[in-house]
């Protein structure tokens, strides 16, 4: 009776132990991106099991005060009177599960999609390319590509600098856009 | 035989099906989250309408962190994108621009004299002398120029002139003394994960600190409480998965989830979830973001850095 019972615990906790260790195996994470950081298996209420209904908290809640210390970001927007205003959020230019394959057949970094859908102004599925960061090794990175699919071009038809089609693009070549001093993520990229 | 096959496979199947509907019910309940974390609540956004009339600070900030008390009827807040306000408790719709700062500011703090800015971009702790309006740039926690810290929040306890700042690099609390010099590291091996916010209570010396936890290793979010000297005293959980800035009081500690968008009250000798404030949202009296929390008890009330919505919402206490 006592082995009977104990072998139905045992089952018990097999079951549990399997249910709750391989639930999370679904894909290839970003390292330090578990599933249970933005999903809930158990009473979502959302699609796509997030945990809150605002993607860009959800992001937010970990990178406003950029635990790790090097992820620290902030929303791209343009209050200028110049400009059209937008707000480009988290899930517009990343992709939050995993590095997506650009056009060239090569992994995007910063888990930058393959593909930016540009909605102001108007230009639809865009091509990206973030590959290269280092400009010191073959005198070119993805910031700033000559045919403007660079990560920093795809959006800007209208700025004075680094424009979607690869014109207006030696500015400061060779700098990284997004230190500190210049245009980081952790101030929108502005500056 | 052939039955007792099928008796087997019956009770199997039977034991399987009490195994799967009692995990889905563990799963519910588990708020300790040994190994999957915490039941995460889905924000309060249906049917939830803010209590009274809460007053909105619609102020120019763009990503408003911490708050600290400066003077009886003000208080400073900190911005991301590189400033510091001055707020009157009795006037909070008109922030005043204290400071801009060469970088993003995190935390802040202020030792009766001198406004201390957890300066992210410098990696420093950076000390301000205010005197006629201008401010002037003194001295950096920590003093040696290659030293880094992520200062998350700061507090200062201005009797025994000590400096506890929530380092995100290190994981914990390092305290410097009177000039600066790093007397005491809180919350290492293991006993902090992600630390995001303190706050003192001197009277008691306890340092209350908000903790993130690690999922990948099955820790929770917590609040940690320790002494001075760094002793672990208390850890609470409960329903909150990104506690964020918080104030603690005799009996009470009250805290912000960045994600539920509530400001949650425990009593701090039980652990008890005392009473819960404000809604996920953008309208009026919602809150998205909310990065800190400031109480004022003679009003009852709360001012709450509401980062996503770009403001400070001021909310009646509820007593639940």
């Amino acid at each position: 009776m006592m082995i009977r019972t104990l072998s139905k615990m045992t089952i018990l906790a097999a079951v549990c132990l399997a249910s709750v260790t391989f639930v999370c195996e679904a894909d290839a994470l970003i390292s330090g991106h578990e599933c249970a950081y933005c999903h809930s298996v158990m009473g979502a209420s959302g699609s796509t099991l997030l945990n809150d209904i605002s993607v860009e908290v959800l992001c937010m809640s970990c990178h406003v005060s950029a635990i790790g210390s090097t992820a620290a970001a902030e929303v791209h927007t343009n209050g200028g009177a110049s400009f059209p205003a937008n707000r480009i959020t988290c899930v517009e230019c990343h992709d939050p599960h995993d590095n997506q394959q650009n056009v060239n057949g090569v992994d995007n970094l910063n888990m930058v999609l393959g593909t930016i859908t540009v909605m102001s102004p108007t230009l639809g599925d865009i091509d990206a390319v973030f590959a290269d960061k280092d400009y010191s090794d073959d005198n070119s990175y993805d910031y700033s590509r000559p045919g403007g699919s660079g990560v920093c071009q795809v959006c800007h038809t209208q700025t004075s600098r680094q424009l979607n089609n690869g014109t207006a693009s030696n500015h400061k070549l060779g700098l990284t856009c997004t230190t500190a001093d210049c245009h980081p993520h952790s101030k929108g990229f502005d500056n | 035989m052939h039955k007792m096959k099928t008796r087997v496979k019956s009770h199997l199947f039977l034991l399987l099906l009490v195994a799967a509907v009692s995990c889905l019910s563990e799963s519910q309940a588990w708020s300790g989250g040994l190994s999957w974390g915490p039941v995460i609540e889905e924000p309060a956004t249906e049917g939830c309408t803010p209590e009274d009339s809460p007053l909105i600070v619609q102020g120019p900030m763009k990503s408003p962190m911490r708050m600290v008390e400066y003077g009886d009827n003000s208080f400073l807040l900190s911005d991301r994108s590189g400033s510091i306000y001055e707020v009157k408790k009795n006037d909070p719709a008109h922030p005043v621009l204290l400071l801009r700062i060469d970088g993003n500011p995190l935390g802040i703090a202020f030792d009766g004299r001198n406004v201390l800015v957890g300066n992210e971009t410098s990696g420093k702790v950076e000390r301000y002398a205010l005197r006629r309006n201008r401010a002037t740039k003194r001295s950096s926690i920590p003093r040696s120029k290659s030293g880094r810290i992520q200062p998350l929040d700061i507090a200062v306890d201005r009797t025994k002139r000590m400096t506890f700042v929530v380092d995100g690099i290190d994981g914990d609390v390092k305290v410097y003394d009177r000039r600066g010099r790093l007397s005491l590291s809180i919350g290492g091996f293991g006993q902090l994960s992600q630390p995001q916010a303190l706050s003192l209570n001197p009277d008691t010396e306890e340092v209350v600190v908000t903790d993130y936890g690690d999922q990948r290793i099955g820790v929770s979010a917590s609040i940690q409480i320790f002494d001075y000297s760094g002793r672990h005293l208390k850890t609470i959980q409960g329903a909150f998965s990104r506690p964020q800035g918080v104030w603690s009081t005799g009996g009470s500690i009250y805290l912000v989830d960045a994600m539920l968008g509530q400001v949650l009250e425990f009593e701090r000798d039980t652990g008890a979830l005392l009473s819960t404030n404000g809604c996920y949202g953008s309208s009026d009296g919602h809150l998205m973001l909310p990065m800190d929390v400031l109480y004022d008890p003679p009003m009852k009330q709360f001012f709450v850095a509401d980062n996503r919505n770009g403001r400070v919402t001021v909310l009646p206490l509820i007593e639940q």
